[in-house]
């Protein structure tokens, strides 16, 4: 029996230290690639363009090493999401090549590939000396490598923030009231429950949600839209827009109805005022993209600690999450290039996992989920993980891409934006809305030529 | 030959004006023409210059056509109604006041009018998006200690509203200290006059003041005429134009139209062309209504 014990022992050290020199190796291969970077780009100033985005803050907190470890020195230019698209097809346009990184939506992938706004980085992917063997390519989480950042076949982005859905509920006011969360297993169930926490306390609203205009509304809606059994086209390829069937309008409908349990004002609010009513503990409920715990519970907040993360519920028409996110590619005006791709697998290298996670970073890995340490600090790691697989029946369901990253989605979110807000605030009925939206969006793919090929 | 005699004997002034007549041929009428050509022109931000197609008159039409385009031109009109009148009565209210009181309370007050003016417009709407908000800001809260109110400043009935209250906020200060110098270069011997003759002080203002201030209100209509019709910055800060479109200025729709997610700088052109005539053609009215009155008078 000792024997046995002693053997046993002997085995987990032996592999412990396997394991351990593996890593030392690794970690040492990895400070071997800054010393040739630094080598090669020493006193090299590269510009990006980035969006507020709490992966973006854990981006700049990782800076100052980079640039120690690597002697570029970085300049951030960091705005509101709706204003980085625009000023980097501005840039573009004017060619200035101030931007050496641009992040980009993973909708807008379509626009920006074939408009040569970024690049393509198969040529980096593919050669071990741009991407050595400790960056682990592969490792990236296949839904978001494959399903994300691609156009066409090919790569043009590396993965910075994968997002799917995520439902945060106040742990404290469903123990105050005896209510079990493992309960909201569907949408009916989520919507008795915002209407339960809806004025129980002063000031307190049962969810919030974005509302504002064009994308932020998009994002809130299209998370209830395919649970629903809606769909925007019938097929990617075909582009026949069904997005004022039954069941879309259904979702909308629903989305009407929740609003009545959010806070006023929430026809204007952006994903920052989203998150700010939930740190400020006004909801008890908010249901939004993965990204938001860490401005859920920012120091200070009064929701801080006591928040609860699940996946999102079931639909009456389905079991699906968001598969989206945002991506940093490199623009196609840069002059310094390589030192853009150096900083890019840098920051999202597995070295640098745990630096990321623990400034505010999101999960973008798969073996992230599989680490015990990480899974113990995030508690919305393993909802994350789950709302993933929700994200997978959507494509097997037979939508590769919950928001199709054509050309054209900019002008169709623009469209679809603004009808689904003006149902929001009681302009226009939910079907009325939708049907002009559909009107609309099958002008713009005919003239586009989307049904002549 | 004849100009370099004339150069010569120092009578012509052509060459001392080129140099201003060139920068602003470069830095405005030129931007003015491309805005034309390109208003005739379909054109997509980031695509290639040669993908243009002209079109001629068809951006102008599918304007018209276009009911948000329709809708923005109201809430343009509404808007610059609502703010020039309420900023112009309160001006003239403030110049009035200031003008009665001692000169240490009058620099008190000019140091606190013009506070607001210096304040970036963006950050003006800033301030005020906060202050607007509906569960967190300060001015619901005063409403609702106060008189039991609580108003959501971000909903359709009230986002322009809120929007006017900045503006009106912002500027009323600049409408105020040019009535105040105004006022300041009217004959006290025209008030001394009126005082004796026992007028009221409404009959000292609608008698004596305005019409002596002809010029200077002219001025300062004109001036916040064109500011509010060319309006940005603050409302883009505060509802980016919504919700729907409540409070989608002129500006804004061509913002939204060019950039803002969708890129048709052509339609975005034309929609500026139309913002510019409509700014000239006010303007004029307005020139011309005051200066047939001057003429009439003299």
């Amino acid at each position: 029996m000792n024997k046995k014990i002693v053997l046993c022992l002997a085995v987990f050290l032996l592999l412990s230290m396997v394991i351990s020199f593996y890593a030392m190796a690794e970690d040492q291969a990895f400070l071997d690639w800054c010393k040739s970077i630094k080598d090669k780009f020493d006193g090299t100033t590269i510009n990006i363009a980035a969006h507020t985005h709490p992966s973006i803050d854990a981006f700049r907190e990782m800076t100052p090493e980079f640039t120690k470890l690597t002697g570029i020195n970085v300049r951030w230019d960091t705005m509101n999401e709706l204003m980085l698209r625009d000023k980097e097809m501005m840039e573009f346009a004017s060619h200035t090549g101030v931007y050496d990184v641009v992040m980009v939506d993973c909708v807008w992938m379509g626009e920006f590939a074939t408009k040569g706004i970024i690049i393509n980085l198969d040529k980096y992917i593919q050669d071990p000396n741009s991407t050595p063997a400790w960056y682990d390519y592969e490792g990236i989480i296949p839904a978001y490598r494959e399903g994300l950042a691609k156009w066409d076949g090919k790569t043009y982005a590396l993965v910075t923030a994968g997002q799917t859905n995520l439902l945060g509920y106040r742990k404290d006011l469903f123990e105050k009231y005896g209510i079990d969360p493992a309960s909201i297993t569907s949408y009916d169930k989520f919507m008795e429950l915002c209407k339960f926490f809806n004025g129980k306390e002063p000031g307190l609203y049962g969810n919030a949600f974005r509302g504002q205009r064009g994308h932020n509304v998009l994002v809130t809606w299209f998370t209830y839209l395919y649970p629903f059994g809606g769909r925007l086209f019938d097929e990617e390829g075909k582009w026949n827009v069904v997005i004022n069937s039954e069941d879309a309008i259904k979702s909308l409908e629903y989305l009407i109805q929740l609003s009545k349990y959010s806070p006023p004002g929430f026809e204007n609010y952006n994903s920052e005022e989203q998150c700010a009513a939930v740190a400020r503990g006004d909801v008890a409920l908010a249901l939004d993209v993965s990204a938001c715990p860490p401005y859920y519970e920012p120091e200070g907040s009064m929701a801080r600690g006591k928040m609860g993360y699940l996946p999102p519920p079931a639909g009456p028409k389905g079991d699906f999450a968001a598969n989206a996110g945002w991506l940093a590619g490199i623009s196609s005006d840069s002059k310094k290039q390589d030192a853009a791709w150096a900083f890019m697998i840098y920051m999202t290298s597995p070295q640098k996992v745990k630096d990321f996670l623990a400034v505010g970073g999101d999960i973008n890995r798969t073996a992230t989920f599989s680490d015990s340490e990480v899974l113990a600090s995030k508690p919305y790691a393993k909802p994350t993980l789950e709302a993933l697989g929700k994200a997978y029946n959507l494509i097997k369901a037979g939508v590769p891409h919950w928001r199709p990253p054509i050309p054209e989605w900019s002008k169709i979110g623009e469209i679809l934006g603004y009808e689904v807000n003006s149902a929001l605030i009681g302009e226009k009925s939910a079907k009325d809305a939708l049907d002009k939206a559909a009107a609309d969006i099958t002008a713009l793919m005919k003239e586009k030529g989307y049904y002549n090929k | 030959m004849d100009t370099i005699k004339k150069v010569k004997r120092g009578k012509s002034v052509t060459p001392w004006i080129a140099p201003s007549i060139i920068v602003l041929l470069l830095i405005t009428i030129l931007p003015t023409l491309f805005l034309f050509y390109l208003s005739l022109n379909s054109w997509e931000l980031a695509t290639p210059w040669d993908t243009r197609k002209l079109v001629w008159l068809k951006n102008f039409i599918d304007d018209i056509k276009d009911e948000q385009f329709q809708n923005s031109l109201v809430v343009t009109m509404k808007y610059v109604v609502v703010v020039v009148l309420l900023e112009f009565v309160f001006g003239l209210i403030i110049a009035a006041f200031i003008k009665g009181q001692n000169p240490g309370m009058r620099i008190f007050m000019i140091v606190a009018l013009i506070l607001p003016m210096t304040l970036t417009p963006s950050v003006a709407g800033l301030i005020w998006r906060s202050n607007f908000h509906p569960v967190a800001g300060v001015v619901n809260y005063f409403l609702s200690s106060l008189f039991g109110l609580k108003i959501n400043w971000y909903s359709k009935e009230y986002a322009l509203l809120s929007t006017m209250i900045v503006d009106i906020w912002q500027w009323t200060p600049f409408t105020s200290l040019i009535l105040f110098s105004g006022m300041e270069a009217v004959s006290q011997d025209c008030y001394e006059a009126a005082m004796i003759d026992g007028a009221s002080s409404f009959k000292v203002l609608t008698r004596i003041t305005i019409p002596l201030l002809k010029p200077v209100i002219l001025i300062v209509l004109l001036m916040r005429i064109m500011d509010a019709l060319k309006m940005f910055d603050v409302v883009f800060v505060m509802t980016e134009g919504g919700p729907g479109n409540t409070t989608e200025l002129l500006s804004l729709n061509i913002y939204r139209i060019g950039f803002f997610h969708t890129g048709y700088l052509g339609r975005a052109s034309s929609i500026a062309v139309i913002l510019l005539i409509l700014v000239t053609i006010l303007s004029q009215i307005l020139i011309r209504s005051f200066g047939a009155r001057e003429e009439g008078k003299g």
